[in-house]
């Protein structure tokens, strides 16, 4: 066995668990505090990544700026689908799936007429290759892994420490009770929406330089989130991150073992295994019922 | 007079649940709100609070109309709210928990030494100050539910049946923290199905029926009055 390609692939699963978990934190914390399941969020990821094409090709922003942009745009549009679409459903799972379902189709149409189906090729950022213990990756891939696990441990202090972060959690446990301590669950989804929906976009711009932007990958990384939350279980983010490297392990050992289609396939079979003797997920609990308050 | 409620008509959709209720709290009193199941105490401590609006009717803190405020604004106002079945956070850590409870507070170090303070009073919540609110008994989840009131430092305390399914002894005990509480200078509207424990705290007392007031007085006269007593405490 080649051990070279063995820790090749593990980076490759931290990676991709990484950009896994840009899209899946949105899911979380949306679905915690709201009970809201946006099926477009996926979407966002790619709309991020489109955004930061024409700030960067288009307009010759600086790529960093071009995806800070597109960071900002796709926040403030997440906190635009909190308050119209979704907002006066809360509570109410089968509009709210109507809504997300809606959205996703006005994403897909909007990017087609924008930007076109075809796939946009951003150029390279930083170029090179670095040579880690016989692990050869080029310096974008290794860059987009430390962004990766730092902004999922930004994430966990923030959920950890931070009074805002708290009151998340506390929302997410027993909305009404929150109210009582005067967080608004509103506000906590609002934050929410915004936190998740940038990440998500800085996703798509991070991945831009590596695979392109396409529309047609919007749903895969939608289910691959929602796989990720529906294995690690609500209610726990560490049993979030820990899905979200898992599910990436699966995906890079399998597609360079067996083949691409195998990792997909692979994904789903350590769903459908987890959840058929743990329906909450690997470290979830059951989840709460009832309908957040204002 | 610290709160003052008058004619308060609270509705859930085309129901009445309370129903032209008036009622006052001193500064430094305790008074006991005492009825049987479905009266609507509850709802009056929700419409105080602000997380439920009234049809009609006023309440005033302080003097100020609080009626159309939510509930950041008047915990910041200083009423605190101890909800009826303890609704500590479960997957929060106790001290969390008490962190949650001064949310609408940014003093950082004063925040801190109130903790401190409780943990003195609340010894078991300092034992167990990392662990999950889930992991603690019934009593300690509503010793725990009363410290995080008082993280927002309330000039009125609201107690929604405290005693509720605790022993004997604990609810002795629930008696000692609410005279302590009130001896610091926190006036308390105490709600409560165990009339003779409320009534026997309190300076004054109301009897609620179906959402209206019945009967009011000095805690100990209501205990003895012949009605209450056939109501309430069983002959
Ligand atoms: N969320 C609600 N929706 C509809 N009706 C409600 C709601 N909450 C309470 N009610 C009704 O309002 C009335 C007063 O209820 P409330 O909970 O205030 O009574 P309570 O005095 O606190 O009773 P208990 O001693 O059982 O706690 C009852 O008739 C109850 O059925
Ligand atoms: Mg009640």
């Amino acid at each position: 066995m080649d051990v070279t390609l063995a820790a090749q692939s593990f980076l490759n699963g931290v990676l991709l668990g990484g950009l896994i978990a840009l899209v899946a934190v949105g899911f979380y914390l949306v679905l915690g505090i709201a009970r809201v399941f946006n099926f477009a969020h996926g979407h966002v990821l790619v709309l991020g990544g489109f955004a930061t094409w024409s700030f960067r090709e288009n307009w010759g922003l600086n790529f960093w700026i071009a995806a800070l942009l597109g960071l900002v745009i796709m926040g403030v549009a997440g906190i635009i689908m909190e308050r119209f679409p979704f907002r006066r459903f809360y509570g109410d799972f089968i509009p709210i799936i109507v809504v997300g379902v809606a959205l996703l189709y006005l994403a897909e149409g909007g990017v087609v007429q924008v930007w076109g189906p075809e796939l946009k090729h951003v150029g390279p950022v930083i170029s090179g290759t670095t040579d880690f213990w016989g692990i050869v990756m080029t310096n974008w891939r290794w860059l987009v892994i430390a962004v990766g696990i730092g902004s999922m441990a930004g994430v966990s202090l923030f959920l950890a420490r931070t009074r805002v972060g708290r009151a998340m959690r506390a929302t997410a446990v027993d909305p009404d009770t929150a109210y009582l301590q005067g967080i608004s669950s509103i506000a906590m989804a609002r934050t929410a929406m915004f936190a998740g929906c940038a990440l998500a976009a800085m996703g798509g711009g991070l991945m831009a330089p590596m695979y392109g932007v396409n529309i047609a990958v919007g749903m895969a990384w939608m289910i691959k989130g929602m796989m990720a939350i529906i294995l690690g279980g609500l209610g726990s983010w560490n049993g979030c991150l820990a899905a979200c490297f898992m599910l990436g392990m699966a995906e890079s050992y399998c597609t360079v073992y067996i083949n691409p289609q195998a990792g997909y396939i692979a994904m789903f079979l350590m769903l459908v295994v987890v959840i058929l003797f743990r329906p909450w997920g690997l470290f979830g609990k059951p989840l709460r019922l009832g309908m957040p308050g204002e | 007079m610290l709160l003052e409620v008058k004619d308060l008509w609270v509705h859930y959709g085309g129901a009445e649940a309370v129903r032209g209720t008036s009622f006052e709290v001193g500064e430094g009193e305790i008074v006991a709100l005492v009825g049987a199941n479905g009266a609507g105490k509850t709802t009056i401590l929700r419409t105080i609070s602000g997380v439920k609006h009234a049809t009609s009717g006023e309440i005033r803190f302080l003097g100020q109309m609080i009626g159309r405020k939510g509930p950041s604004e008047i915990v910041s106002m200083g009423i605190s709210h101890c909800p009826e079945g303890r609704r500590v956070f479960m997957m929060l850590s106790v001290k969390e928990n008490l962190q949650v409870g001064a949310h609408i507070r940014k003093d950082k170090a004063e925040i801190k030494r109130d903790m401190e303070a409780l943990y003195e009073s609340f010894p078991v919540l300092r034992e167990r100050s990392k662990q999950d609110a889930m992991t603690l008994s019934g009593g300690e989840q509503q010793m725990l539910a009363i410290a995080r009131a008082l993280m927002s430092r309330p000039k009125l305390l609201l107690l929604d049946e405290p005693s509720l399914g605790l022993s004997p002894i604990m609810v002795q005990e629930v008696a000692r923290i609410i005279t302590n509480i009130h001896r610091t200078g926190v006036s308390v509207l105490l709600v409560e199905q165990n009339s003779v424990m409320a009534l026997n705290l309190a300076d004054r007392g109301y009897v609620l029926e179906t959402g209206t007031v019945k009967l009011e007085g000095a805690g100990k006269e209501l205990l003895h009055n012949e009605e209450v007593r056939k109501a309430f405490l069983g002959g």
